[in-house]
């Protein structure tokens, strides 16, 4: 059974319509890319995935392991294994990246996890993204460079462990020895986990080092193609102007 | 009670109690003129701006002057101790014996008259602290000062110098049970000699029944420099006041306000730098959240005098509600006599926390009240990561852990 589906979703900021019909499905294991030009909707379709307040679904279904979760808030959408990497990542002044995660952590899984066993993990975590111990001491985000803000978010993931991740532009302000070690951070928690991917991006650039099955192109708040990698291939050769109508 | 009436009709507060104090106390007769001249301008002086903002007031319905009994607190305080170093931390009375020409020489070098609570408390204070670090000495352990309110009425003078190239490092406690009520005032004077440097933290946790009214002020000679962090959680009502003198050329001041409010709390701040000398740079940042109908005003000031030349001024005051009938009014205000500035800026925010961050948070799990109040533990950790002494680190991180619950429990 698919992890994720979403059906005939329509929604909308202020009265606008923003999203016209979207339906999709993540299986567990499996990589789905969306591509799409600028104001085509990616980013947007990542908030109202997750639950952001400002959006209104005027219809449809979002559906986790066939639970509809379009009426849940977002916390209650990650406690049932819904993750998004932010594209621009919000700064959290004064709380640590340890304490933050720890919090999260112990949310998500609905238990109390001890210092010393979370200090492990990150410090695990830390290893593979090769980053430094020190950086859980760090503010969240707090003037962290674009790649460390990614790298942060790929950590929170590895330490979350979500069944579905939603990862918005994960690629964009990363240069291309830090999306190597990102990319692999999520190969490797992908594998662990079985986890479902769907991956937003506006280059065909991270698909090099995340193999993707299925890529769909996103325009106007419409799926107006789906097919498989080499169809990433031929957005960045030919752009989107082919696939409007 | 109307505030706005200038009498205060007290069986309490008359001239027969001043002269009963200082005799009780033994004080010189210059420290008795100095009451009777604040006691006589009780009823002649009003409350200055206090309570108003520009769109709200704030309610001071709790402030009862006629029940203040400076008789309750008569005793000494209790902690002195003189260090191997010549540090001296003693009961302000008790320091006359041995200090008096150099307590007279500050006590009396800064009368402030200034409004009807200040010279209430300039007549009737019963308790006093002195602190002096000699030239030269750094306090390598904080010195921490608890003011634990047990009486009815408490009305306490510090007074705190230090000499010349020393360093002093205070942690400046007050609290009380829950049940406890009434009236509390603390003024707060420190003379920084010549590039001596001081860290002062100052922690209130009152029950919300006990009116408190602090009055601190710090004067800074050459290249001397002070680092305020007050943190004021508790009473029914709140005057907190932070004033720098920046008279020694080349000194500066730092200053963190943080504050948090629930029920019916009500909070008035004044934080004031006056830059007198060249090259004096203040940096003053006020952070606070309130729930419930809790209400704010915040009055922030930077005056740079025309003998400040290239100095630098620098204020904000950030404050969030978390509920829809609590209330803020953040006043920043800049008085600039002198053309030749390096800079001077201000400014002030009203408003929920940032929904994008909010939703960043319960995309990770936490509630929107767990989210909530990890944002505004977050606004608290530049007092907490001051404080280096473990046991009073975790005391207060307790304290506003505990707080912290209160007021994201009444957010609507």
């Amino acid at each position: 059974m698919p992890n994720l589906v979403v059906k005939d979703l329509h929604a909308s900021v202020d009265g606008t319509p923003i999203l016209k019909g979207i339906n999709l499905e993540v299986k567990e294991g499996e990589v789905n890319t969306i591509m799409g030009p600028n104001g085509s909707g990616k980013s947007t379709l990542a908030y109202i995935l997750m639950g952001h307040p400002k959006y209104t679904i005027d219809k449809g279904q979002i559906l986790i392991d066939g639970e509809d979760i379009a009426g849940l808030p977002a916390d209650e959408r990650a406690k049932r294994g819904l993750f998004l990497s932010f594209q621009y990542p919000q700064e959290i002044s004064g709380v640590t990246v340890s304490n933050f995660l720890r919090t999260a952590l112990s949310s998500v899984k609905n238990e109390k996890i001890s210092v010393m066993d979370f200090k492990k993990l990150m410090d695990e975590k830390l290893d593979m993204l090769k980053m430094d111990h020190a950086f859980g001491r760090r503010y969240l985000n707090e003037g962290f460079s674009g790649g460390e803000k990614k790298k942060a978010e790929i950590l929170q993931l590895a330490v979350i462990q979500p069944k579905i991740a939603i990862l918005d532009e994960t690629d964009s302000g990363t240069d291309v020895d830090a999306l190597k070690i990102i990319s692999n951070g999520i190969n490797v928690v992908a594998k662990s986990q079985k986890m479902g991917i769907l991956l937003i991006t506006h280059y065909d650039r991270i698909l090099q080092y995340i193999k993707t099955d299925h890529v769909h192109v996103l325009v106007d708040g419409k799926i107006v193609k789906s097919g498989g990698p080499e169809l990433a291939k031929q957005v960045e050769s030919e752009g989107y102007a082919p696939l409007r109508q | 009670m109307a505030l706005a009436t200038s009498k205060i009709e007290s069986e309490n507060l008359t001239e027969d109690l001043v002269r009963e104090i200082s005799k009780e106390k033994n004080e010189p007769e210059w420290l008795l003129k100095q009451r009777l001249e604040a006691f006589y301008r009780i009823d002649k002086i009003d409350f200055g701006n206090f309570m108003y903002g520009l769109g709200i007031t704030i309610d001071a319905s709790s402030l009862n002057l006629e029940k203040i009994n400076p008789k309750t607190s008569f005793q000494n305080q209790p902690a002195s101790f003189n260090r191997a170093d010549g540090t001296v931390v003693s009961d302000l009375h008790e320091a006359f014996k041995t200090h008096e020409n150099l307590i007279k020489k500050y006590l009396s070098s800064v009368p402030d008259f200034e409004n009807k609570l200040s010279v209430l408390h300039d007549a009737f204070w019963t308790r006093g602290l002195f602190i002096y670090v000699p030239r030269g000495v750094e306090t390598t352990l904080p010195i921490k000062l608890t003011s634990i309110m047990t009486k009815t009425t408490l009305i306490e003078n510090t007074l705190i110098v230090t000499e010349p190239l020393s360093k002093l490092t205070l942690i400046d406690v007050s609290e009380s049970s829950e049940k406890a009520y009434g009236f509390r005032s603390q003024k707060i004077k420190i003379f920084a000699g010549e590039s001596s440097k001081i860290e002062f933290s100052g922690f209130q946790n009152y029950s919300e029944l006990v009116a408190n009214i602090s009055d601190r002020k710090a004067f800074l000679g050459k290249d001397a420099s002070i680092d305020w962090i007050i943190t004021d959680l508790g009473g029914s009502l709140t005057k907190s006041d932070v004033t720098t003198y920046l008279q020694g050329e080349g000194s500066s001041v730092k200053n963190i306000g943080l504050f948090l409010g629930n029920g019916n709390q009500q909070f008035d701040f004044n934080v004031k730098a006056t830059h007198i000398a060249p090259h004096t740079s203040s940096d003053m940042l006020t952070k606070g959240a309130l729930s419930g109908k809790s209400k704010s005003v915040y009055r922030g000031y930077i005056q740079i005098k025309d003998t400040a030349s290239k100095s630098a001024g620098y204020q904000k005051a950030d404050i969030l509600l978390l509920s829809e009938d609590a209330e803020a009014d953040p006043i920043p205000n800049l008085e600039i006599d002198n053309n030749d500035i390096e800079k001077c800026t201000h400014g002030a925010t009203v408003g929920q926390i940032d929904r994008d961050k909010l939703f960043y948070m319960m995309s990770r799990g936490l509630s929107e009240k767990e989210a909530t109040k990890k944002f505004v533990e977050g606004l608290f950790e530049p007092a907490l990561s001051r404080i280096k002494v473990e046991a009073i680190q975790h005391h207060i991180l307790k304290i506003i852990e505990a707080k912290l619950d209160k007021v994201v429990e009444e957010e609507v």
